[in-house]
C-alpha cells in the first residue's frame, strides 16, 4: 500500500484551515460520490477525503504519516532444532570426537575502563580472551590424551609434510628477525641521543670545574702576595697531580682520538667513499663486468630487493628540503631553550 | 655347535611363546578404557566433506579453502560450482563424489563471502556470512603444524546455551574434526581449534601446541561466522532458525 507522503502532505495543509473553519462552523463536510469507500474510514486511507475525515476526529495528527511495515517474526523452531541435532549427534568415544568446552566466566581477561565498546573492538584483548580458551581446553586435554595413547608430540625422526612449507617458515623466521633487528636499532639510535645530551651536560659540568680551580689558583696567589703561604702550596700540589693525570692521558688519548676519527671518517664522511647508497647496490650488481645476459628480472624477487633499502629515508641524503628543513629551524627559533 | 644352536632357538620360541600368552592375557583383563592397544585401529568415523566454491570468489576466499583443505584430510574438492544450476544440484555432486558434509563458499559480485555447511542426506544446513578473513600465509601467524593432524576442538560454554548453538557446535565438531584413523591422518594431536561465540557470532582461531604447556602459537586460517539461516534439509527445507541480529548486505 503506497502511501503518497507529500500529497498528503500538502493536502493536509491546504486542507486544515478549511476543515478548521468547518469543524468550528459546524458545518457537514462535503462528500465526494465515493460514498462506498467512506464507510471503511479506518482501513482505507488513500483518497484525501478520508483522510480528512480522520483529521477531523483527531485521529491522526498534523505531521508525515506512513504507513509502517508490520514487524517481521523470526522463526525459531527450538523443538525441531533439538531433534535434529539428537538425530546428528555422533555418538563415538570422545577419541573420535575431541571436543572440548570451557566456560565463558573462566578466561578472565582484564579490559581498560576507558573502552566502552568491549571486548568485540579491542583486538588485543580479544585475542588474549581466545588464548586463554584454548589455553585452558588444552590444559584439559592433555591428561586425557594420555590416557588414551594419543600423543600431542612428534619424535625428533619424525618428518612429514607440514602445513606450511619450509620456505614459507623461513620467511617468517626473517620477518621476526627483522623486527628485532629494528626494534634494536632504534634502541641503539635512542641511546646515542640520549648519551650526546648528557655528553654535552658532562663537558659543560667539567669546564665549570676547571674555571673554579682556576679561581682557587688565582685567589691562592693573591694570598701568598699577601703573606700566606699554606694554600697556594696544596693548590699548585693540585694542580701538579691533574697535570700529571693529564699528561699520562694525552699520550693515549691521542692514539685514541685519532682512531675515533678514523673510523668516523669511514662510517660518515663523504671524503673516502663518496657514493651514494643506490650507486654502490648497483655496482654490487652490475658493476666490474660479470654476466650481464641475464642479470635484470623483473620479478617479485627482483621488486623486493629494490626495495630491501629505502634509499630516501628520513633525514637522508634526498630528503626533505629547503623549506622543510627551514620550517623546523624556525619554528624554534623564539621558544626558550629547554634544560633538562 | 648345532645342538647348541637348537638349543637356543627352542628357547628363543618359548619366550616369543611366553610373551604372546601374556599379552593375551593382558588384553582379556583389560577394558577398551584403560589401554590403547586395544583399540581396534579401525576407521569408524566416516566423515567425508565436499569442499566446494562458486565462480566469482575473490582470491581471499579461495585461499581459505586452500588452507582448509590442506588442515583437514578428509575433505574432497571439485570444480567451481555454478550458481545458476541452483543448490539442489550440490547435493548430486555430493553424490557424486561420495561426500556426506558439504562446505559450500558462495560470494556476490567479489564481496560478501557466504559459507554453507550441510550434511547430506537429510541433515540441516547452516548459512554463515564470513567475515575478517585471514589466511594462513600472512607473515604474522608463525605457527605450523603437521598436515593432516587431528585438532582438539575447544568451544565456549555458550554453545551448550541455545539449540541452535548446539546444532551448530554438533556440525562444527563433524566436519572440522579429523576422523580417527583416517588414512591420510597423522597420529598426533598438535593443533588446537578454537570457536568462540563473540557478539552473536562464532570467531575461529586455530592454535600450535607447543612443547610447553602454554606455548600457543597461531597457525592457521582466522574468520568470522556470522549464521544466518539454519535450514532443515540439504540446501533447502523448513526455516529452523534465522538469526535476528543479521542485517543483509545491501544489494544494488
Amino acid at each position: 500500500m503506497k502511501v503518497k507522503t507529500q500529497e498528503i502532505k500538502k493536502s493536509i495543509l491546504k486542507n486544515l484551515k478549511l476543515i478548521q473553519q468547518e469543524v468550528e462552523a459546524e458545518k457537514p463536510i462535503p462528500r465526494d460520490s465515493e460514498g462506498d469507500e467512506s464507510d471503511d474510514d479506518e482501513q482505507s486511507l488513500d483518497s484525501d477525503q478520508e483522510l480528512q475525515l480522520a483529521f477531523a476526529r483527531k485521529e491522526l495528527t498534523p505531521g508525515l504519516n506512513v504507513a509502517l511495515p508490520a514487524a517481521k517474526e523470526f522463526v525459531y523452531d527450538k523443538e525441531r532444532l533439538e531433534r535434529k541435532c539428537k538425530d546428528l549427534y555422533l555418538s563415538m568415544d570422545w577419541s573420535e570426537r575431541l571436543d572440548l568446552t570451557v566456560a565463558k566466566s573462566e578466561c578472565h581477561v582484564v579490559l581498560p575502563e576507558n573502552e566502552p565498546s568491549g571486548l568485540v573492538d579491542n583486538d588485543f584483548k580479544r585475542e588474549s580472551f581466545f588464548l586463554k580458551q584454548a589455553e585452558l581446553c588444552v590444559r584439559e586435554a592433555l591428561p586425557k590424551l594420555e590416557k588414551l595413547g594419543i600423543k600431542t608430540t612428534r619424535p625428533d625422526d619424525y618428518f612429514a609434510e607440514m602445513v606450511k612449507s619450509d620456505e614459507h617458515m623461513k620467511k617468517v623466521r626473517e620477518n621476526l628477525l627483522s623486527k628485532h633487528a629494528e626494534a634494536e636499532r632504534r634502541e641503539k639510535v635512542r641511546k646515542l641521543r640520549e648519551l650526546k645530551k648528557m655528553g654535552k651536560q658532562i663537558q659543560i659540568e667539567n669546564e665549570k670545574k676547571k674555571l673554579e680551580s682556576k679561581k682557587k689558583l688565582k685567589e691562592a696567589v693573591k694570598q701568598y702576595k699577601k703573606g700566606d703561604k699554606d694554600n697556594l702550596e696544596i693548590e699548585l700540589e693540585d694542580e701538579d697531580e691533574k697535570l700529571g693525570k693529564r699528561k699520562l692521558n694525552d699520550k693515549n688519548g691521542d692514539r685514541k682520538a685519532k682512531i675515533i676519527k678514523k673510523e668516523n671518517e669511514e662510517n660518515n664522511g663523504r671524503k673516502q667513499n663518496s657514493k651514494g647508497k643506490k650507486q654502490q647496490l648497483k655496482d654490487k650488481k652490475f658493476g666490474f663486468g660479470g654476466r650481464k645476459k641475464r642479470s635484470k628480472y623483473n620479478t617479485a624477487e627482483s621488486y623486493a630487493e629494490a626495495y630491501k633499502n629505502p634509499v630516501n629515508k628520513k633525514n637522508g641524503k634526498n630528503s626533505g628540503g629547503f623549506r622543510k628543513n627551514a620550517a623546523k629551524k624556525f619554528a624554534n627559533k623564539n621558544k626558550p631553550k629547554k634544560r633538562k | 655347535m648345532a645342538k647348541l644352536n637348537a638349543l637356543k632357538k627352542g628357547k628363543k620360541n618359548k619366550n616369543v611363546a611366553n610373551k604372546k600368552a601374556q599379552q593375551v592375557e593382558n588384553l582379556k583383563n583389560d577394558t577398551p578404557e584403560q589401554t590403547p592397544k586395544s583399540l581396534a585401529k579401525k576407521w569408524k568415523n566416516k566423515q567425508r566433506v565436499l569442499l566446494i566454491s562458486s565462480r566469482g570468489v575473490s582470491y581471499l576466499a579461495r585461499h581459505i579453502l586452500a588452507n582448509l583443505k590442506t588442515m583437514m584430510p578428509h575433505t574432497r574438492s571439485d570444480s567451481k560450482f555454478a550458481r545458476k544450476h541452483g543448490l539442489q544440484e550440490l547435493n548430486e555432486v555430493a553424490e557424486i563424489r561420495n561426500c556426506n558434509k558439504i562446505m559450500y563458499l558462495e560470494m556476490h559480485k567479489k564481496q560478501d563471502a557466504f559459507l554453507w555447511i550441510s550434511a547430506q542426506p537429510h541433515g540441516p544446513s547452516i548459512k554463515f556470512s564470513i567475515e575478517n578473513m585471514h589466511t594462513m600465509e600472512e607473515l604474522k601467524l608463525t605457527g605450523n603444524c603437521l598436515k593432516g593432524s587431528r585438532p582438539l576442538l575447544a568451544f565456549n560454554d555458550e554453545f551448550d546455551s541455545e539449540p541452535h548453538w548446539k546444532l551448530v557446535k554438533e556440525m562444527l565438531i563433524q566436519v572440522m574434526g579429523t576422523p580417527c584413523h583416517h588414512p591420510k591422518s597423522q597420529p598426533f594431536v598438535d593443533h588446537v581449534l578454537n570457536f568462540s561465540i563473540l557478539d552473536n557470532k562464532i570467531w575461529v582461531r586455530n592454535y600450535q601446541i607447543g612443547d610447553e604447556l602454554n606455548s600457543l602459537a597461531e597457525v592457521g586460517p582466522r574468520f568470522v561466522l556470522n549464521p544466518i539461516k539454519i535450514f532443515d534439509g540439504c540446501f533447502g527445507g523448513a526455516v529452523l532458525y534465522e538469526n535476528p541480529k543479521y542485517i543483509a548486505p545491501v544489494v544494488n
